[in-house]
């Protein structure tokens, strides 16, 4: 049962957007929430929803599969969108005894779960097009520039890389513990919350015990395999941009400057609905 | 033919029960793991050393590799010596490793980045990665699962993309440290082939084992004990010295026992007939002759 679950988000297709270079992509979604940040007034949202909405047709991945990814998130949206109603004075729409709808908070309200939703479809549309290996050797390349400083880039993506690594070893290996203490009667499954987390414990304990032995036994095999660091390492697959990746970065940028120049209303074109 | 590998009078000392290598395999002797081992392995051969648990012979592979650095006495690969800090990635790229568990040696989420890893390490240019990996995976018989993700391979196949990752670094040597025992039949006589293989190509073998169906099909067996080689000899020279075996805590191959409970019963099997293989054409053969007569 535990095997089931599905590693990282990666939607498997071959779109323009899922072969563009990883550390475009992450840069790209970066300068994109910035941007939602930006976005002032419904007019900025309506486009930047056109833009993510002319994304995710070229990505291929299916918004029916992007829609329920949200599911998990969805709580969180309903209760800031209730919080936000309320809180905000202003002139009042509806009264609900001692609490009031008011325009500001309506707005307010509608503001935030369309910032949220943006938000959380635009991020996940990177892990949807991008390989969670080709993520972490993104970063390690954008993180470079900051080993000067003492970040140990290449070390925190190697960790990053054996974890997924090892996700389905340790799913594999709490399976086996499981079922081992099931034969011998425990039960995870009844009681309520504190015995049943207090049921967790003889499943916790050899799993720990377990990956620490792992994580020696694989120390020393990267040992044996001459694994000394970043410095002096070659690459099977090095990262290099292709014209698609220039294309994109342009396009990232024009995006970005039309969101700015909405935003600030030099346009003089009318906002919708702005904050104040 | 030279050596690749020679150890004289190594001796080598877990420090107290830190190591939970030890703990496993350790725990009744806290003394030396390793007590005095002169051994010198030629190049090119196939050897097979054999022991029962806590016999010292995990800690003499790891010792080759430069992972563990002698107490006492030197061990040298190919003319370097382990303890010498510069040399230790020459030595482990000249005599390279597979280990036991096949999931705790795998590095990366795709088969052939995995296989790329020690490449990478040595700093080989990028093409010259490709070229490498691409003849270790066939080699071994894993060119078609190169894309695959390793939780999904069987443990045989797991195995097998070990050894092409050692492979890859073209070593003149590998250490084989139990590397069958936590595969299925099927997937211990795939690796077995492999290594036969490997070895017909001019990689010198170590392989550490206690199946003993396994040790004979190498060249020559060192028997381990205590930390000390007890016994060293060609399959057939070592299956004959019983005692010994026995007093190592061994067992006698099934084809040895077999050929023993027929020799009681008065049937003639002559003694150099140690595999299964040798054993039923020996059979067959007699059986025919009896026929005749």
């Amino acid at each position: 049962m535990l095997r089931d679950i599905t590693l990282g988000q990666y939607y498997p297709r071959e779109s323009v957007i899922h072969r563009l270079d990883p550390r475009v992509k992450i840069a790209a979604t970066f300068l994109y929430l910035i941007m939602i940040f930006v976005v002032r007034d419904f007019t900025g949202y309506a486009f930047v929803t056109c833009v993510l909405a002319a994304v995710t047709a070229v990505s291929h991945v299916p918004v029916k599969f992007m829609a329920r990814g949200m599911k998990p998130v969805m709580f969180i949206i309903v209760f800031t969108f209730v919080i936000n109603i309320f809180v905000y004075k202003g002139t009042v729409l509806v009264s609900l005894g001692p609490l009031n709808i008011t325009d500001n908070g309506l707005r307010q309200a509608v503001f935030i779960a369309v910032r949220l939703i943006l938000l959380i479809f635009g991020t996940s549309l990177l892990t949807y097009t991008t390989k969670p290996m080709q993520l972490t050797d993104g970063f390690e390349s954008i993180m470079r520039p900051l080993t000067k400083v003492g970040l140990p880039a290449h070390e925190i993506a190697m960790m990053m890389s054996i974890a997924l690594r090892f996700i389905p070893v340790l799913l594999e290996e709490t399976d086996k513990i499981m079922k081992a203490q099931q034969a011998r009667g425990a039960d995870f499954e009844s009681g309520n919350l504190m015995k049943r987390a207090k049921s967790l414990i003889p499943l916790f304990i050899p799993l720990f015990v377990n990956a620490f032995r792992m994580a020696i036994e694989l120390a020393m095999a990267m040992e044996a395999r001459c694994y000394h660091g970043g410095n002096g390492r070659t690459r099977l697959n090095p990262m290099k941009l292709q014209k698609i990746d220039y294309i994109a970065i342009v396009l990232i940028m024009l995006f970005a400057a039309a969101v700015i120049v909405q935003a600030s209303g030099i346009t003089g074109l009318p906002m919708l609905w702005p904050s104040r | 033919m030279s050596s690749i590998v020679t150890a004289e009078n190594l001796k080598y000392v877990y420090e107290r029960q830190e190591s939970p290598e030890e703990n496993s395999e350790q725990a009744e002797e806290p003394a030396s793991a390793i007590d005095g081992l002169s051994i010198s392995i030629e190049k090119g051969s196939f050897t097979a050393i054999i022991g029962s648990n806590g016999s010292g012979k995990s800690t003499f592979a790891k010792c080759i590799n430069a992972l563990l650095v002698p107490t006492e006495g030197r061990v040298t690969v190919d003319g370097m010596d382990t303890a010498d800090d510069e040399m230790v990635w020459d030595i482990r790229s000249t005599a390279g490793m597979v280990f036991q568990n096949p999931d705790n040696q795998i590095v990366s989420s795709i088969v052939e980045d995995d296989v790329a890893f020690g490449p990478e390490n040595l700093g080989v240019p990028t093409p010259e990665i490709r070229e490498r990996i691409d003849r270790a995976m066939k080699e071994v018989g894993i060119y078609e699962l190169r894309k695959r993700a390793p939780h999904t391979l069987s443990g045989g196949q797991k195995q097998r993309v070990a050894i092409a990752g050692v492979l890859a670094m073209e070593p003149q040597c590998i250490i084989f440290d139990e590397s069958t025992a936590m595969l299925d039949p099927g997937g211990r006589s795939d690796v077995m082939d492999v290594i036969e293989k490997l070895n017909s190509r001019g990689i010198t073998i170590i392989l550490i084992t206690h199946y003993m169906e396994e040790a004979v099909r190498a060249d020559r067996i060192i028997i381990m004990h205590d930390g000390r080689a007890v016994s060293d000899g060609t399959p057939s020279e070592i299956f004959s010295r019983r005692s010994i075996i026995k007093d190592a805590g061994l067992e006698l191959p099934y084809a040895v026992r077999t050929a023993d409970v027929l020799r009681g019963k008065g049937v003639p099997v002559p003694d150099g007939v140690i595999t299964i293989e040798a054993l039923a054409a020996w059979l067959a053969d007699y059986g025919r002759q009896y026929d005749a007569d």
